[in-house]
């Protein structure tokens, strides 16, 4: 399993070398508050779900977005689910290697749709060019220093045209492209997206953090940042090990942690 | 504190015969020894000063009852090498609570059992929800919450009696 390059990895339809294939077992809700959240208390009530399981809805009416945000979502419209995975090989401490894998699954889902203006906007939001079409949100599970779960709740704004003023910024595929697309068929290139990202992570793949970074959006373009309450002009140059937005402030680099830095 | 109250508080230790006097308060700290013939004084005073005479005001009179603040300081010392600290996996921030709507997970003095979420430490959008491995009473929790924490942190001090 070593031997595959990158590529090939990336080009094999044949899935039978994974270790896991994500969405063996599908569970579609009609309606729920949040996928996330019915998966978190299936699991402390000891549902036994086996990894790759994936809870898809309908309608979620309270799904959880940036900063706890409720993210308005009509119902059927859009690809709503949460996956789980068993990610006790990675040290929680590396878990910004998830989100990673899970970003690159999804802009590789999105791609052949959707071409090269796709980016991960740092660190869990997937935009073409200025809209935001999706998101993720990763809820973990630990047992004192153990990974035990990862349950990655995302949302891919699919065929939805009306967005209320709160998100000016959201776009949908149908908005961007003036065409309806088959939620099911996005879910089942999605599951095959991130059951190879997820491999490729197991095996600590070199190329996923490079590929994230080429992703970024805004990625070595001078741009203005809110840093406290000041307006500052600087250019994103990397993610650090832990996840950090590395940005240069005319020769001075600074990390930034999430609500330390905001986009204008 | 200026020299005028550090003074003040030197001959009032000096008079009260305990042999040291510790006070620490949020960026405030002074220690003062009078176990041998010299006394002395150590004390680091960060920059925050407009704060800092008020403090020296309230730890006054609280350093009147210091014989047995003491050996209560001490004592408690001594029992904590019981107890096992729950500790952080990562570095993050942490939560006591789901939502600031919602209740703290535990709160001093609840019993908690292996597979009880404690709390929340989040990491760059990361949420992880932080079971305890092991089982008894809460008996302090040590950092507030929406702080920041490191790897390895201790976030709880159990006693597992």
């Amino acid at each position: 399993m070593n031997s595959f390059s990158f590529n090939a990895t990336k080009t094999l339809q044949s899935n039978t070398f994974l270790g896991l294939i994500v969405g063996e077992n599908i569970i579609t809700l009609q309606r729920v508050s949040s996928t996330n959240d019915y998966l978190k208390s299936n699991l402390s009530n000891s549902t036994p779900y086996s990894e790759g399981t994936v809870i898809m809805a309908v309608e979620q009416y309270a799904g959880k977005g940036q900063a706890g945000n409720v993210w308005r979502s009509e119902p059927g419209k859009n690809l709503t689910c949460s996956i789980l995975l068993n990610p006790g090989f990675l040290s929680p401490k590396d878990q910004f290697n998830l989100n990673i894998a899970v970003s690159l699954a999804i802009i590789d889902t999105l791609r052949p749709i959707l071409g090269g203006d796709l980016r991960i906007k740092w660190p869990n939001d997937i935009y073409f060019l200025d809209k935001k079409i999706g998101g993720i949100l990763i809820e973990n599970i630990l047992r004192g220093m153990t990974w035990k779960h990862a349950i990655i709740g995302l949302a891919i704004n699919v065929n939805q045209t009306d967005f209320d003023n709160h998100h000016a910024k959201a776009s949908s595929l149908k908005q961007l492209l003036g065409r309806d697309f088959d939620i099911n068929e996005l879910l089942s290139s999605l599951c095959l997206q991130l059951s190879i990202e997820y491999e490729l992570l197991k095996h600590g793949n070199a190329e996923q953090r490079p590929r994230y970074k080429r992703d970024l959006y805004r990625l070595g373009q001078r741009a203005n940042f809110m840093v406290g309450d000041q307006c500052k002009n600087g250019t994103v140059l990397d993610i650090s090990r832990e996840g950090k937005l590395v940005v240069d402030f005319d020769g001075q680099l600074t990390e930034f942690g999430i609500k330390e830095i905001a986009f204008l | 504190m200026d020299i005028k109250q550090i003074q003040d508080l030197i001959k009032f230790v000096a008079k009260s015969g305990v042999n040291e006097v510790a006070i620490e308060e949020k960026d405030f700290k002074i220690t003062i020894k009078t176990n041998q013939e010299p006394t002395y004084v150590t004390a680091s005073i960060p920059a925050a000063a407009p704060v800092i005479p008020q403090q020296a005001a309230v730890s006054a009179p609280i350093a009147a009852p210091t014989p047995t603040v003491d050996t209560a300081t001490a004592k408690s010392a001594d029992d904590s090498s019981k107890y096992i600290a729950i500790k952080s996996p990562m570095i993050g921030t942490f939560y006591r609570s789901a939502s600031p709507d919602k209740p703290s997970y535990v709160n001093v003095g609840d019993e908690v059992k292996p597979g009880q979420v404690v709390c929340i430490v989040e990491a760059m959008k990361l949420f992880n929800e932080i079971e305890t491995e092991i089982s008894g009473k809460i008996v302090k929790v040590l950092v507030d919450n929406a702080q920041p924490v490191e790897y390895d942190q201790p976030l709880f001090l159990v006693d597992p009696s």
